[in-house]
């Protein structure tokens, strides 16, 4: 357990890395993608609440520290894990349904934040919600499925080797 | 016998030649690398000499995430005697400021985050405006006089009103103006002088008040 809480989070350090260099320059019309949010919804549906819980606390409060948001983005992931944590227990691994998810959440993290930006006295244009909403879905699908197929071999390879050395119980990363 | 060991020794020679290519490859790399810095290096020195505040450069290590705001770290904090509000230029334009100081980092907002407001003057018919941050490097004007001199392509700069940014430090160029009968005050777009997709070093100016 206390393995797989490290290893979370050096998955979520490197994904909050991953995204403020690699996806900083790499984006769709100017657009980047939400890793963190991936990384969340693909532990939720794998590893259960618990694990979750522990992303979004992890990634929110690494975005935080930059983001000057107050707290904002650990708020938002841990809104995220109580919404989706029902639906993903039921869904398991239904492709649609989770990518539909991820559309909502995607869309309603974008709406919170410009309407947290409004309340406090900035007024970002509307056409930049609507820039910005389809973009970040399409990225954010697109990085959900790379990393979802990432993340099944994984799976497969770590059941493997625990096979190879007699463990029993194959149900884990 | 002779002919087998004639060709496992080239065999050898090949070998090592191939490798010797591949470090070679990898030393032209870091010199091409290194030629690269430099001529960034020498550029910024100059426009820190050619600047009257004085300045201290300063690496960029992280561009904080997110489609809502935009800042970048640099690796200079409050050890090297950054404060909050210390201006931020490249060798093309202005950056943005410090908002934030740790002790060996510190965050800075640029100018296209639509929480900045600069006051800009005109460098042509030295009218001012206040230009904000649009996101996607470019600025939107605000609080335009309805009788404001003002063409595409006019240079924008510092005003140097309200004692945080120099004077003249070049913002960016008017790249869109709209004008109508209903709305007495002009729209306007600026684009930016300063490429902030490639910034890798940039330069801390000391404010202009203490």
């Amino acid at each position: 357990m206390m393995l797989q809480g490290l290893f979370l989070f050096f998955l979520t350090f490197f994904f909050w890395l991953l995204e403020g260099s690699f996806f900083s320059h790499w984006t769709v019309w100017g657009i980047k993608p939400d890793l963190i949010l991936i990384l969340l919804v693909l532990t939720l549906l794998y590893r259960g609440t618990g694990y979750g819980l522990f992303v979004s606390i992890t990634g929110g409060l690494l975005m935080d520290s930059y983001l000057m948001s107050q707290g904002f983005s650990t708020l938002f992931y841990l809104a995220v894990t109580f919404f989706l944590s029902p639906f993903l227990v039921k869904i398991e691994e239904d492709g649609m349904v989770l990518a539909l998810l991820v559309m909502v959440v995607t869309t309603l993290q974008n709406i919170f934040f410009f309407l947290w930006l409004l309340a406090s006295g900035t007024h970002p244009s509307v056409f930049r919600l609507i820039q910005v909403v389809p973009a970040q879905i399409l990225f954010n699908l697109l990085l959900l499925i790379i990393c979802y197929v990432l993340f099944r071999y994984f799976r497969i390879l770590i059941n493997l080797f625990r096979k190879r050395h007699g463990d029993s119980e194959t149900t884990t990363y | 016998m002779e002919q087998y060991t004639s060709q496992a020794r080239l065999f050898d020679e090949n070998q090592q030649l191939k490798q010797k290519t591949l470090k070679m490859e990898e030393v032209l790399a870091r010199l091409t690398e290194l030629e690269k810095e430099n001529a960034r290096l020498k550029e910024l020195l100059q426009a820190s000499r050619e600047n009257p505040l004085p300045s201290q450069m300063a690496r960029v290590i992280y561009h904080v995430p997110g489609n809502w705001y935009e800042t970048l770290l640099v690796d200079k904090g409050k050890g090297a005697g950054i404060r909050e509000n210390m201006v931020v230029v490249s060798t093309q334009g202005l950056i943005g400021k410090v908002v934030r100081v740790d002790q060996s980092s510190s965050l800075v907002r640029l100018i296209t985050d639509p929480q900045m407001e600069i006051s800009a003057i005109n460098q042509r018919s030295r009218d001012v405006v206040i230009l904000q941050g649009n996101f996607n490097k470019e600025l939107k004007g605000k609080l335009i006089p309805p009788r404001a001199d003002l063409q595409v392509g006019d240079m924008m700069v510092t005003s140097g009103l309200g004692g945080v940014y120099p004077k003249g430090v070049p913002i960016g160029t008017i790249s869109w103006i709209s004008r109508n009968d209903a709305d007495p005050n002009p729209k306007i777009k600026a684009v930016l002088a300063a490429d902030l997709n490639h910034l890798e070093e940039v330069l801390i100016l000391s404010p202009t008040t203490p």
